[in-house]
């Protein structure tokens, strides 16, 4: 592990929690557009947002302090399995990177759950076991779909994939598939954002949250948000750093560009749906992964 | 999938972005809109007609010994502008104003005072004098008014007085 | 009473023996059957099983001043006649009146029954009983309705206040009074197994006003209480202050111009354009798809500005007098009119499927808060609720009034009862809202719109029904001095909200709130009756906490 290394992935970090609730005002901004408002006057919105809620009293509900380990635990998981991309160099974490960004990601979710159940709310119980219920079946998922791209890649790590990777086309776009699906449910965004589901669970996992706690829930969904961006990202940067060579600052500069395009496409799809129910959400996903996975692996045995 | 996303970027192409940057910008109001009140005292005669309508109790009278205020409390008004459908002058008028918020109650207040006539043979106060003076001009045509000016409790006296005096005479 | 004798009515005839007396009143559109308190129920289960009657509401009225008893008016309605049949109990005791109850004839008469209850001590027998509208630190004694508690009477601040009951069930989601999914004030608490719901209760009638009280004291008068009658509702105020002038414009025999008849029309398919908008927005909303929300309203918009372009005013329009409108609508404003209507038809048949093709919204849609024919029917439902059903009801259609006999219009009616057939039978309204629009304006006759020169005898009656957007609104009217002796107001949601237990119970909690929005709930409608202290800050059992904190993962 160079210098370099850690300063570029200590930068996507930084970049992160940046730019996470700039990336949610272009959401705001373009959900706006598309309902025919104006929509957030500045693109800082979000960050204001933010800070007036880090100037606000902490009021901690009654046997709610256990929230703020597993608030802190989301947002540090989230950081940590971002480090494990390859951001122009290799990640620090490589070569063990896949194992890292799959541990760290489960973490992630699984705190975010254990907020809810932590604030004892009967709304956030609630919003914690649909949440519950999504993350079981789409961490499995998302662990298949993982692999499945790094063994189209023919190694099994992200950072070793971008040098030395060969790739075999046809595998690798239907595990992106897969992959893509399970990041975006992650992404906790409608129709998949049964924890939260205002109208029904007014705010569910958030509930209980106010002041600076909510502000930094928000920055926790945010870096969640981000993490499931910059995985799908990282997965189409991979051959292109490996075929065109370009690494360093520049493979910086076009993980961060495809991580925004990926944002931006990710809210839109949330903008033109409806939220689904968690059992319907659960079956739907059901019968869209099995397939995915199996023609994934086939692909990949009979050596497509 | 796409399609919800087709048919949505359609909708919102066609519809363009219809909010505006109120109150930066100049509220959507047409040239019927009804807001608050204004009463020219130059006019009004306090005759109380439009206390009598209102629904709401945003008008009301005051009254003291020489001196009958007309109070209209704008906090209470629901901009129905029955008191401009029934004053008698044309004194209130409808307004499109509507931006109200204040944070002095004053604010929201508009008093009219009108002293009122002394009689001149009692010296209590009774009517409003533009009241008094319109009904004069009015009944002025018909004969001399000799005790218009005159409270109406003292006018039934000298009436009496006087009828005793023709009977008696 | 005005009155004339004339035979009864061919469908009235089962019931003819029990009967004591009839009156026909307010020009064949009502009549009253005067019952013995103990034929009561023989009478109602005649009328509502028999012959097919749908029930409208009931009120009590205090008529210690007129001859020395209590009253019970139980209102009927034969759709197929346009015939309003008013049930007249009359009740002699003075200190505690009572009348057998009618509820297991008539379930929808569950409510009104309790709420006489409350307000008149008027107790009905042979029947569960429990608070409905009085919040529970109300004084016993004091029964506001009656006409020796004086309108500005404030009860002592309670100073106890005991816990809310707990349910029985063990996992208790609260819905209310305060959640996104309402917008108004209301509790449904509901019993969950899992994500299924299994019970529901529901406790309302936390933002009493006493309008009907406020109605009966000194400081209104008939024209007054048109504003009064505007402000039970922001939805459709208008549907209330038109049912209110009807109601004494009918019992006083006030001459209305025709001109304002249309207007009046007219101005009641605007509000009903921007209300079934806004539900669809809402509806979009709740299902979590924004951009409908967005896009409804932006249509909608345009009817809100039709509207003060033509009343003054965005909402509580503020047009109706006793006798008539207080604006005309020129024929300069005509063209404008025509191409809001032609930019709102446009607007909604997008905007409309648009949202019904999202997957997501139709999946939560279709099948979902199913109201079986037979519930809605032996619940007396309305509105679009009683439609979806398959019940063919619509008071424009079954008792015409206004200007409703001279256009035509199609009612949609959907046999499936579930939350899509509702949406469905909404979004058709919205246009047939249009064309009645165009030819109220095609038709409308000259003259003058408002007749200032009425007077009005006390003591006489009249039942009025105005089709709200979110079904039949029910206004009963006795004419006092100078302003009304008895108001009762039915709001269509006081007839639909106990529709929603059936509609609830074996659904997806995920769906309880698209279901709850189904019936287009407008709660300060459903609350309007009493005079409460605010200031005490204690209304009910508020629920401030979720009651259980432990819910049955399943």
């Amino acid at each position: 592990m160079s210098f370099i290394n850690l300063a570029l992935s200590l930068a996507l970090l930084g970049v992160a929690v940046a730019i996470a609730p700039i990336l949610d005002t272009v959401d705001r901004k373009l959900r706006a557009r598309l309902h025919s408002r104006i929509g957030p006057p500045t693109i800082l919105q979000t960050w204001y947002d933010i800070a007036k809620l880090l100037r606000k009293e902490i009021v901690v509900s009654e046997g709610g302090a256990a929230v703020i380990v597993p608030l802190s635990m989301t947002a540090a998981s989230a950081l940590l399995a971002l480090s494990s991309l390859p951001p122009g160099m290799p990640s620090p974490f490589a070569p063990l990177d896949l194992l890292y960004l799959i541990m760290f990601s489960a973490a992630a979710h699984a705190s975010f759950i254990l907020i809810a159940v932590s604030s004892g709310n009967v709304y956030a119980v609630i919003g914690g076991f649909r949440e519950f219920v999504l993350v079981s079946v789409n961490e499995v998922a998302y662990v298949l779909g993982l692999t499945a791209v790094a063994l189209s890649t023919g190694v099994l790590s992200f950072s070793g994939a971008a040098y030395y990777g060969d790739f075999r086309p046809i595998p690798y776009i239907v595990s992106f598939a897969l992959l893509s699906l399970c990041l975006y449910v992650s992404s906790a965004r409608i129709p998949f954002d049964l924890g939260e589901a205002e109208p029904e669970l007014a705010s569910g996992v958030l509930i209980e949250l106010s002041g600076p706690l909510l502000a930094f829930g928000i920055i926790s969904v945010l870096l969640k948000r981000f993490l499931a961006a910059a995985v799908t990202a990282t997965a189409i940067a991979l051959p292109i750093m490996r075929y065109s060579g370009v690494y360093g600052l520049p493979g910086f500069g076009l993980l961060l560009g495809l991580t925004i395009a990926v944002w931006v496409i990710h809210a839109l799809i949330a903008a033109s749906l409806g939220r689904s129910r968690v059992g319907v959400a659960v079956k739907t996903l059901i019968s869209l992964y099995i397939p995915l996975t199996l023609l994934a692996y086939t692909l990949l045995l009979f050596g497509v | 999938m796409v399609k919800p996303i087709l048919k949505l970027i359609t909708v919102a192409k066609e519809a363009g972005v219809v909010t505006r940057k109120y109150p930066y910008d100049s509220p959507l109001l047409t040239e019927e809109f009804r807001g608050k009140i204004e009463i020219d005292a130059s006019i009004c005669w306090g005759c109380g007609a439009c206390v009598k309508a209102c629904p709401s109790n945003a008008l009301t009278i005051r009254e003291s010994m020489d001196v009958r205020e007309l109070v209209y409390f704008a906090g209470r008004c629901i901009f129905c502008g029955r008191c401009a459908d029934v004053c008698p002058t044309g004194a209130i008028k409808v307004t499109k104003e509507f931006e109200l918020a204040t944070e002095e109650l004053e604010d929201l207040e508009q008093v009219v005072i009108h002293r009122k006539v002394k009689c001149p043979i009692c010296g209590k106060h009774f009517v409003p004098q533009p009241l008094g003076r319109y009904v004069c001009e009015k009944c002025a045509k018909g004969g001399v008014p000799t005790y218009m000016m005159v409270c109406p409790e003292c006018r039934r006296k000298v009436g009496v007085k006087k009828m005793i005096r023709c009977k008696g005479g | 009473m005005n009155q004339h004798k004339d035979p009864l009515p061919e469908r009235l005839r089962p019931i003819e023996s029990l009967i004591r007396e009839w009156l026909w009143i307010d020009r064949g559109r009502t009549i009253m059957l005067d019952v013995k308190r103990e034929n009561l129920v023989e009478v109602a289960r005649g009328l509502y099983k028999e012959i097919g009657a749908f029930f409208k509401t009931c009120a009590g009225v205090d008529e210690r001043p007129l001859w020395g008893g209590y009253a019970v008016h139980h209102i009927f309605g034969i759709d197929e006649e346009g015939l309003d049949v008013v049930v007249y109990v009359r009740i002699p005791e003075k200190d505690y009146p009572w009348v057998p109850s009618i509820v297991r004839e008539v379930p929808a008469a569950d409510w009104c029954e309790l709420e006489f209850r409350d307000l008149l001590g008027i107790d009905p027998r042979g029947r569960l009983t429990q608070r409905l509208v009085l919040p529970d630190d109300w004084p016993e004694e004091v029964k506001p309705l009656r006409k020796d508690v004086p309108y500005g009477y404030r009860p002592p601040r309670a100073e106890e206040t005991k816990p809310a009951e707990v349910g029985m069930y063990p996992s208790g989601v609260p819905v209310g009074p305060y959640h996104p999914a309402l917008h108004e004030p209301e509790y449904f608490e509901l019993y969950v197994e899992g994500e299924e719901v299994v019970d529901v209760r529901y406790r309302g009638f936390h933002v009493h006003r006493g309008i009907e009280k406020l109605a009966e004291s000194p400081r209104f008068d008939y024209n007054k209480v048109t504003f009064l009658a505007e402000r039970i509702c922001g939805i459709c105020g208008f549907v209330h202050s038109c049912a209110y002038v009807m109601a004494v414009e009918r019992a006083g025999k006030v001459e209305v111009p025709e001109r304002a008849e249309y207007i009046r029309a007219l101005l009641l398919e605007v509000e009903r354009l921007h209300s079934h908008l806004l539900w669809l927005g809402v509806a979009a909303h709740l299902l979590g798809y924004d951009a409908g929300f967005m896009h409804a309203w932006r249509v909608r918009e345009k009817t809100m500005i039709l509207a003060e372009y033509l009343t003054g005013s965005r909402k509580t329009y503020g047009m109706n007098l006793v006798g008539g409108v207080r604006k005309d609508i020129t024929p300069e404003k005509v063209p404008k009119i025509l191409k809001v209507l032609e930019e709102v038809a446009k607007g909604t048949k997008k905007v409309a499927d648009m949202i019904v093709s999202v997957p997501q919204v139709r999946k939560r849609l279709e099948g979902t808060g199913v109201l079986r024919k037979s519930d809605a029917a032996a619940l007396s439902v309305v509105g679009p609720v009683a439609r979806a059903s398959g019940l063919n009801r619509d008071v424009r259609k079954d008792y015409p009034y206004l200007a409703y006999k001279d256009v035509s219009f199609k009612v949609p009616v959907y046999s499936e009862g579930d939350n899509l057939s509702r949406t469905l039978v909404r979004v058709e309204e919205i246009f047939e809202s249009i064309e009645i629009i165009k030819q109220l304006l095609d038709r409308m006759p000259p003259g003058e719109v408002l007749n200032e020169e009425w007077d009005i005898e006390p003591g006489r009656y009249a039942v009025t029904s105005v089709e709200a957007p979110r079904g039949e609104d029910t206004h009963l009217l006795i004419t006092g001095v100078g302003r009304p002796y008895r108001w009762r107001v039915r709001a269509p949601t006081y007839a639909n909200i106990p529709a929603l237990r059936p509609m609830l119970r074996g659904q997806e909690l995920a769906d309880a709130p698209i279901t709850i929005a189904s019936i287009d709930p407008c709660f300060s409608c459903t609350d309007r009756m009493l005079v409460i202290d605010v200031r005490t800050g204690k209304r009910s059992v508020l629920v401030t906490r979720p009651q259980v904190k432990v819910v049955s993962l399943g």
